[in-house]
């Protein structure tokens, strides 16, 4: 049993397989058991033998015969074991086309993903929506209906005021006339509240 | 001349397109003091449109029937909004509301949020096929100040509405 494990180490030492720590320990074996130092000498023996022997001469054709029969029993030994599967020619016989074909995969599949994930176009309703604007002013009018009231009441006048401008003031500035709107607004409204002394004097 | 014509226009339109509007609610309610409201801004946004970009006969003609037809869908879509943030307050005072609830709710909003943003992109792209480059950029600035200045508006008429209490 023990010289069945050494009967390996030779085996592999003889194909220099073996570690010098392995090596050592054959050694040491081998200087003790005749079995397996015979074994160890046939086997060198042979290798040598095996060494010296040239290959046989073949013409080409009996070459290309070998050949040839050897893929057919490749052949027929894997169509029994149902392993060989049909491969896929063209891309194995053209690498240059597996890579193209797989390059422009990727990039189908880059623009494909990336198309979704570019930023929206930020159209100007957008950045200068009167809707969000309404949506906030709707808020304040919804909690408070006596603001909504007066709210309401100041478009009126702002509608009839435009309207009775259009036709006393035909080509003057309009930028000026909404701020003497304005301007008169807060004279009349709140200044009054916030200085109510100036009013006495 | 031009000018009076112009504002006759807008009114005159303005005026058709409420008509089915009166005549499907009950005055005096909530409901239609805030459309009043809506209608109101839409009138005077009309006008000073008109002026600030100092729109021709032809293109208010072109432009305000299919500017007061779209408010009158965003009108609609803002009003249901209106009702769906209304729920939403509510549901977030409720403890007992549901995850899948909330999701319903939010979806929903988003639905109408994104639909009136469709409307609007699809008006600007109209109007700027009909406006020339200096009402271009007159258009974006006068977005920008009518906006401004509806908030302030709300602001004063919160601030009269408080100093009367």
């Amino acid at each position: 049993m023990r010289c069945e494990r050494y009967n390996k180490m030779i085996s592999d030492l003889l194909d220099g397989n073996l570690s010098p720590g392995q090596k050592r320990k054959l050694e040491k074996h081998l200087a003790t058991c005749k079995s397996c130092q015979a074994h160890c000498e046939a086997l060198s023996l042979i290798q040598q033998e095996a060494k010296a022997l040239r290959g046989p001469d073949f013409l080409p054709e009996q070459k290309r015969e070998f050949e040839r029969r050897l893929r057919a029993s490749f052949e027929q030994s894997g169509a029994k074991k149902g392993k060989t599967k049909e491969r896929p020619k063209l891309f194995l016989a053209r690498p240059a086309w597996a890579a193209g074909g797989i390059l422009l995969l990727v990039v189908i599949l880059s623009l494909i993903f990336l198309w979704d994930r570019r930023p929206p176009e930020m159209q100007l309703a957008m950045m200068l929506s009167y809707e969000d604007s309404y949506l906030s002013l709707s808020q304040v009018i919804e909690e408070d209906e006596s603001v909504a009231q007066s709210f309401n009441q100041e478009l009126i006048n702002s509608i009839d005021l435009e309207i009775r401008m259009e036709e006393e003031l035909e080509g003057q500035d309009l930028q000026d006339i909404y701020e003497q709107e304005e301007a008169q607004y807060t004279e009349n409204n709140l200044l009054k509240e916030k200085f109510p002394l100036k009013e006495g004097l | 001349m031009k000018g009076k014509i112009n504002v006759l226009v807008i009114i005159a339109i303005f005026l058709l397109a409420l008509i089915p509007c009166f005549s499907q609610e009950q005055p005096g309610s909530r409901a239609d003091v805030h459309r009043n409201i809506r209608d109101n801004i839409f009138t005077l946004r009309a006008l000073r449109m008109t002026q600030t970009l100092e729109l021709t006969q032809e293109q208010t003609a072109v432009i305000f029937p299919v500017l007061s037809k779209l408010e009158k869908e965003k009108a609609g879509l803002q009003q249901e909004l209106g009702k769906e943030i209304r729920e939403l307050r509510s549901m977030i005072r409720d403890d007992k509301t549901k995850a899948e609830d909330y999701e319903k709710r939010l979806n929903r909003i988003k639905e109408i949020r994104n639909e009136i943003r469709l409307k609007e992109e699809a008006f600007e792209k109209f109007l700027e096929s009909q406006l020339t480059p200096v009402q271009k950029a007159k258009y974006v600035i006068f977005n920008l100040d009518f906006n401004r200045r509806l908030m302030e508006r709300m602001n004063r008429a919160r601030i009269l509405v408080q100093k009367n209490k």
